[in-house]
């Protein structure tokens, strides 16, 4: 990697991406995505307190790559942890066929009609 | 400016210079192609879709190039290029619309989890939409196109975009590609959209665009609420016939269509359950399309639509 490179500049200099242009802002963005480094990226922004001067699209783009949508209503809380562990375990292609859940399974599926 | 009202040779200045800012639903996309015949295969399947202004920046930067290999002694080739990385190998460039397609619709199912991500076509009456969820084959895209001609407005022929947030679905109403004989069916359903060039021999057979209708394209930004979750599967002599779902059995069926379940965890599981509780969930084994697309239909003219619109802010 070139020592010119937009994306180690921008690693070393948060404060440098706000101030882009939108050819150049692409440009970081490409090779942060490129690198697997977008997440990390944002997180730097975000230490450097620089994140907010960023567009909404960059912004976006950042969230995406951390995984992390907007929070929103109705959070159920740790129980969705379990009980997405407990819907995955019922799935067919895990061998849930096998047992009782299996056999409930069959009469509903394809449904009857 | 859209797309349309610049003339090929426009375009093509455009495509092989500084790139063309396309607002396509949520997504921008800057794009890049020297090529000739994709520029007006793109010039007439987005033909309404609005250019975006050079200091906006793109989600994507996409370049269709020309590229050599051993493999062009028989025919002229194609890359597909994306964050200036190849993630596929060349292609004949005879197909590289349908390439940049499904290029793109890699880069948001890789990219794009902003959104929970489900294989499927979507359409709105009302301010309601019918997610029409299923495999490749099942005739999503066929039946999609029969209910625009009932009056439905496309909101996408590929993906589902649902906000976790919000809880409803984006548009992003790309051009609808169809397959082998549903070309034929859907032209002398739908005689006044328009459907581009045929594409023998891609790697899916033979494919064909349907331009997306202009009033799809212009509500883009007008998001609707998932009302039905329907799993369409084209069949030869299948009874053709809406069967109610157990709520569970759907949402286990949805996720098997759900790009990016895994990635989101937990804010992927809140938001599939509460599609799931809030839709009513069918299959739809059929073999006659304009019975199913009746059928889907009816559900929107048996319940009374909304009261007032989804904000669209």
């Amino acid at each position: 990697m070139s020592p010119d490179n937009l994306l180690l500049r921008a690693f070393a200099d948060p404060g440098l991406v706000a101030g882009l242009g939108a050819e150049r802002l692409e440009l970081v963005l490409s090779q942060a995505r490129l690198a697997g480094l977008s997440a990390r990226l944002s997180y730097r922004m975000e230490d450097a307190g620089a994140i907010a001067a960023l567009p909404d699209r960059v912004n976006t783009q950042f969230a995406a790559a951390r995984g992390i949508p907007p929070p929103g209503p109705g959070r159920h809380g740790p129980a969705v942890a379990g009980a997405d562990r407990g819907v995955r375990a019922a799935r067919p292609d895990r061998g849930a066929d096998a047992g009782c859940h299996g056999q409930r399974r069959r009469h509903t599926w394809p449904p009857a009609g | 400016m859209k797309i349309g009202d610049l003339t090929p040779e426009e375009l093509h200045q455009r495509f092989s210079g500084p790139g063309v800012r396309v607002r396509i639903g949520p997504f921008l996309i800057h794009l890049y192609s020297a090529i000739r015949e994709f520029v007006a295969d793109f010039r007439f399947a987005y033909a309404d879709f609005p250019i975006c202004e050079a200091h906006e920046v793109s989600d994507f930067r996409v370049r269709v190039a020309p590229a050599g290999g051993w493999r062009l002694w028989r025919e002229k080739q194609a890359a597909f290029w994306v964050d200036g990385a190849l993630p596929f190998a060349v292609f004949p460039r005879r197909i590289a619309m349908p390439f940049a397609e499904w290029g793109l619709n890699w880069c948001i199912c890789g990219y794009a989890h902003q959104f929970l991500i489900f294989h499927s076509a979507v359409v709105e009456k009302a301010g309601r939409a019918v997610i029409l969820a299923g495999p490749p084959g099942s005739g999503k895209s066929t039946l999609c196109a029969a209910l625009l001609a009932r009056g439905w407005r496309l909101l996408s022929d590929e993906f589902a975009l649902l906000d976790p947030a919000r809880g409803c679905l984006l548009p992003i109403p790309r051009p609808v590609a169809l397959k082998g004989a549903s070309i034929r069916l859907i032209e002398e359903l739908l005689p006044h959209l328009r459907i581009g060039r045929v594409f023998p021999h891609t790697d899916k057979g033979t494919l064909a665009h349907l331009r997306p209708p202009t009033d799809a394209v212009e509500r883009q930004a007008e998001p609707a609420l998932p009302a039905w979750v329907v799993f369409p599967t084209h069949a030869e002599s299948a009874r053709t016939e809406l069967v109610p779902l157990r709520k569970a059995t759907a949402f286990l069926r949805l996720e098997t269509n759900c790009f990016n379940y895994a990635t989101l965890g937990r804010t992927a599981f809140e938001a599939m359950g509460r599609l799931i509780e809030a839709a009513e969930c069918y299959e739809l084994p059929f073999e006659h399309l304009a019975t199913a697309a009746g059928l889907v239909n009816g559900l929107a003219e048996l319940q009374p639509a909304l009261g007032c619109p989804l904000n669209v802010a």
